[in-house]
This record gives structure tokens, sequence and C-alpha cells, in this order.
């Protein structure tokens, strides 16, 4: 009869056991999403444990620097069981050991040491590794048997078996979530993309005497990189180029800003610091405080014939003369939106006959070949100075050329901007 | 770009190799930095002696991670910057924010002398 019950009990809990694993595939074929199938898992397992609280922690690989990171997705409970640190030193634990974990005298175990700083609520625990094809996903917990049972190896073999019945599971929802932020990125990124094409000019101004030419060749869909040029009056025209930290939409969102800000304040002033400091502040204010811009600003003048800028930490643009003589634009100050009350210094160059401005973006100059040699500021003087004599046009092809032949198959890093505004000869005019 | 990160003191020094470009999982150095913040860290040491890349993506990381340090009366200290590297501090007026030294000692040292 002892024999008869005791197999009895081993048929009976055999049942059981199967019952929740049921209960566990139907209720997450339903869920999709990580969150809701983690949660759903670690209910039933605080359901048929009849424990007071379950916690999965996955390890995050998205911090390729620390592989003990974890990230706890789901608590069933209000309180945070499982503080910080001791995630830290559990999911540890469990890296190096690979085992179920059972410790049902929580506060006298030496393994792990919780600072009594952290509110602690554990009085025992159960927990088991979440592996897949023999790589740990993850630690599936519970804590606290109810009616201060401890637990037993009936538990920890049952919740050995709804980790292995789960790590699927949690690993498909994970390669959904991953798609979903991918295709979320992508439509992001075509968003930013249409953003930007339609912040740029589509061509160049009609500013007589000069010949105009911009392009932007963004690296990755969408970049940060930026060109305006903008007629202001018949004998006046604003050429500026940046470079906005970041990538994607917020840098197009942060490149609308500056244009309209820009834009804006060319309304009140032509003195381009002025416009440059002002812009600077409104730039600070509007946006967090981790998002800057370089930029260089000037406006023609071909009445004079000369040009006024103001360069905000951007790549000194170069100035050529017809005889090739080269001088760099570097006066102005630091990058946009980066001090609220940094005054900027402007200054004011002559734009002689068959000169040419070139002004570009650093995706130029770091172009790398495959000797992870950049294309540098000695070469693009070069190509510069040996293409001076042609138009804008061609020199703009002309320095694009030289550094798609200087990089070949390596793939572009950075945005690539260049404009070139080139004093037409009066004998050509 | 590969993060490495040791800590001596309160300070923690954070070695960077490779390419410091922005790629889809984006500004990786400022959340580095941001983590270390929540971790209690608020001085920093950038060592950047094998960065072979550097353009204004990485120049954004590193003002985002000023920003984001100063924010908690932290500060940053960059050791072993490239002639590259440098150069984009000199032109972009920034040398005299983001303080650059020859060593990481340099750098750690510096945090004591205020």
């Amino acid at each position: 009869m002892p024999e008869n019950q005791f197999e009895l009990d081993k048929l009976r809990s055999a049942v059981q056991e199967l019952s929740v694993l049921n209960d566990i595939a139907t209720a997450v074929s339903s869920a999709r999403e990580l969150d809701q199938v983690i949660g759903l898992i670690v209910h039933e397992c605080v359901k048929h444990l009849e424990v007071e609280q379950g916690a999965v922690m996955l390890l995050d690989e998205k911090k390729p620097t620390d592989s003990f990171r974890t990230m706890v997705r789901k608590v069933d409970s209000a309180d945070e069981v499982v503080p910080y640190h001791f995630g830290l030193q559990l999911s540890g634990w469990m890296l190096k050991n690979q085992v179920p974990l059972m410790i049902n005298d929580f506060q006298s175990d030496t393994r792990f040491k919780v600072t009594t700083r952290e509110d602690f609520p554990i009085r025992s625990l159960l927990s088991v590794p979440l592996k897949l094809k023999g790589k740990l996903l993850g630690v599936l917990n519970v804590f606290n048997k109810k009616n201060d049972l401890d637990f037993k190896l009936e538990d920890q073999r049952l919740l050995a078996i709804i980790a292995t019945q789960s790590a699927q599971v949690i690993e498909n929802a994970r390669l959904y979530e991953e798609e979903q932020a991918l295709m979320h990125f992508e439509e992001e990124l075509r968003v930013a993309h249409d953003i930007q094409q339609n912040l740029l000019p589509k061509g160049a101004p009609d500013f007589k005497g000069f010949d105009i030419c911009g392009r932007s060749i963004p690296a990755k869909e969408v970049g940060g990189d930026y060109f305006d040029l903008i007629t202001i009056s018949d004998d006046k025209m604003a050429v500026c180029l940046g470079d906005i930290s970041g990538k994607g939409m917020p840098a197009a969102l942060l490149m609308a800003n500056l244009q309209a800000t820009l834009r804006g304040q060319m309304q009140f002033t032509l003195s381009v610091s002025e416009c440059i400091s002002r812009s600077n502040k409104l730039l600070y204010q509007s946006t967090d405080s981790q998002k800057f811009a370089t930029l260089f600003f000037g406006i023609i003048n071909r009445v004079q014939m000369n040009l006024t800028y103001t360069n905000a930490g951007h790549d000194p643009p170069i100035m050529i003369s017809s005889e090739g003589k080269i001088v760099r634009l570097e006066t102005g100050g630091t990058v946009l939106g980066f001090m609220p009350d940094y005054e900027y210094k402007e200054e004011n160059v002559s734009f002689q006959e068959g000169a040419v401005l070139v002004i570009y973006s650093d995706g130029v100059t770091d172009a790398q070949n495959d000797k992870d040699e950049d294309f540098g500021n000695d070469r693009l003087e070069e190509v510069i100075r040996s293409g001076r004599a042609k138009s804008a046009k061609e020199i703009n092809a002309h320095v694009l050329n030289a550094v798609q032949s200087f990089t070949g198959d390596v793939p572009q890093i950075d945005d690539i901007t260049l404009v070139v505004i080139k004093r037409e000869p009066e004998d050509s005019a | 770009m590969k993060i490495k990160e040791t800590v001596h003191g309160d300070i923690a020094v954070i070695t960077l190799s490779g390419k410091m470009m922005l790629d889809a999982k984006s500004e990786n150095l400022h959340f580095y930095v941001k983590d270390l913040i929540d971790r209690g860290y608020s001085k920093v040491v950038i060592d950047m002696g094998k960065i072979t890349w550097f353009g204004s993506t990485g120049l954004g990381a590193l003002l985002a991670s000023y920003t984001s340090l100063k924010e908690v009366d932290g500060d940053l200290k960059i050791a072993r910057a490239t002639r590259k590297i440098r150069s984009v501090f000199m032109f972009t007026q920034l040398i005299k924010v983001l303080k650059n030294y020859d060593s990481v000692d340099a750098a750690l040292s510096s945090f004591s002398q205020g």
C-alpha cells in the first residue's frame, strides 16, 4: 500500500507538472510581446509553485562591455523584489555555475552580500537558468514559498522544466522584439531622410557673378549634415553648412530647428556673428543639453565683393585664390548649443575674381581607405588647387571623385557634404 | 569601437579603441557614461590613445558625456588624445573644456589637483 501510494503520488505530481506546462504553453501561445510572455510565465510560476513573488532576469546583450548586466523584465509584485546589486550578484553566480540554486534560509547564506540599505524581503529563493542551445539567456526566479514552507526538490524540478520550456518562447519573443525595433528604426530613418532632403536647397540660387554648387551624400540613409543657400537680396546671399550631432530622427529635427532659427534670426539682423550668437542661445534653450552642431555661416556681398563669416566649431572652409593661395576660414567660436552665452566673432575676407570658396563637412577629410588612412586636409587642398579653374559643379565632382577613388570599396562612414562657390572671372561673366 | 572600464578609487577610466562612430545602436559612449553615473561615478577619464577614427560624431558623444557628468557635479578628463583628435578640439575651441593629458595617470592625478 505505501508503495502504491508512492506511485500514486508520483503519478499525481507528474499530471500536475504536465498541467502546469500545458497552462503555460496555452497562455504564452497567444502572446508575442516579450514583456507579455515573461509576465505570463512569471504569473504561472507564482501560481503553481505557491510563492509570493517571481521574476525573470534577462542578460542584456546590448551592453557588450558587461555581460553580467541584467534587466529584470517582470516581477509579479508591486514591490521591487530584486534590488540592482543583488540582481547582478545572482546573475553573475548563474553565469558562472549555470545550475539551479535553492536557498531556504536566505539571510544566513554567505554567497550573496546584500547591504542592509536595501530593503530586502527575501526569506527563500529558487533560481534556475534559462538556457537555450547551451547559451544562458537569463534566470527564472521565485521567492518566498508561501506559508513559511521550504522549497523542495520537486519545486526545483518543476521550475527547471518550466525554464526549459520557456527559454525558446522567450528567445522567440526577444527576436520578435528586436525585429520590431529594427523595423521601427528603419521607418524612422526613412521619415528622417525625407525631412532632411526637404531641408536641403533644391538647386543653386541665381546669384549674379557667382557659380554655386552644393551636394550632400548622407551615410546610411540619413545623417547630421546640413547646408543652406539663402538669397537675401540681389546683392547678398547667405551660405551655411553644418554638422549636427547624432543621426536619424533627432538629428533631422534638430536640423529643421536650426534652419528655422537661422532663417528667423536673419529677419532681425544681418550681422553674422550676432545671428549665430542668438541662434546658439535659442538652440541651447530649445534642445536637450546633449545636442550640438558645428556650423559655418557666411554672407556674400556682391557689391563689396566680400564674405563676412563666422565659424562655430566647423572644419575651417578653404578660400583659394585664382593663383592657388589658400586661406582657412577659422574665425568664430565653439560649437552651437553647448554654451548659451557665447559671443561669436566674425571676419570679413575679400572674394576675389576667380577665387573659390569650398565649405565641407568632416566626412570629406575623414574618409578612410582600406589602410585606415584619412583622406585628410593635405589631399583636399591639393585636389582643390588642381581643380580650381573648373566650374563649381566640376570642382565639386572633382573633389568627390578624388575621395571616392581614395576610399575605393571602403564603405562611407560619415556624411559627405560639399558646397563650392566660385566668383566667376569677369571675362566669362 | 570597443569600450573597456577600470576603476581607480572613485574615478572610472574608460579605454576606447577602434573607430568612434555611430551605428544603429547609437551613442554607445554616452550611454556608457550615463550608466557610470547611475552606478555612482561622477569622475571619468576617457583614454583615447587607441582611437583610429574620430569625427564629429565622436565629438558629439564626448560633449554629451561631458554635459551629463557636469550635471551631477562631476568632470570628464581626456587622456592620450591623438593628433587628429587634438586638432578637432582646437578648431572647435573645446580644448579648454575637454582637457587632454599625456597619460591616464596624469589625467587621474588632475582630479586631486582640483
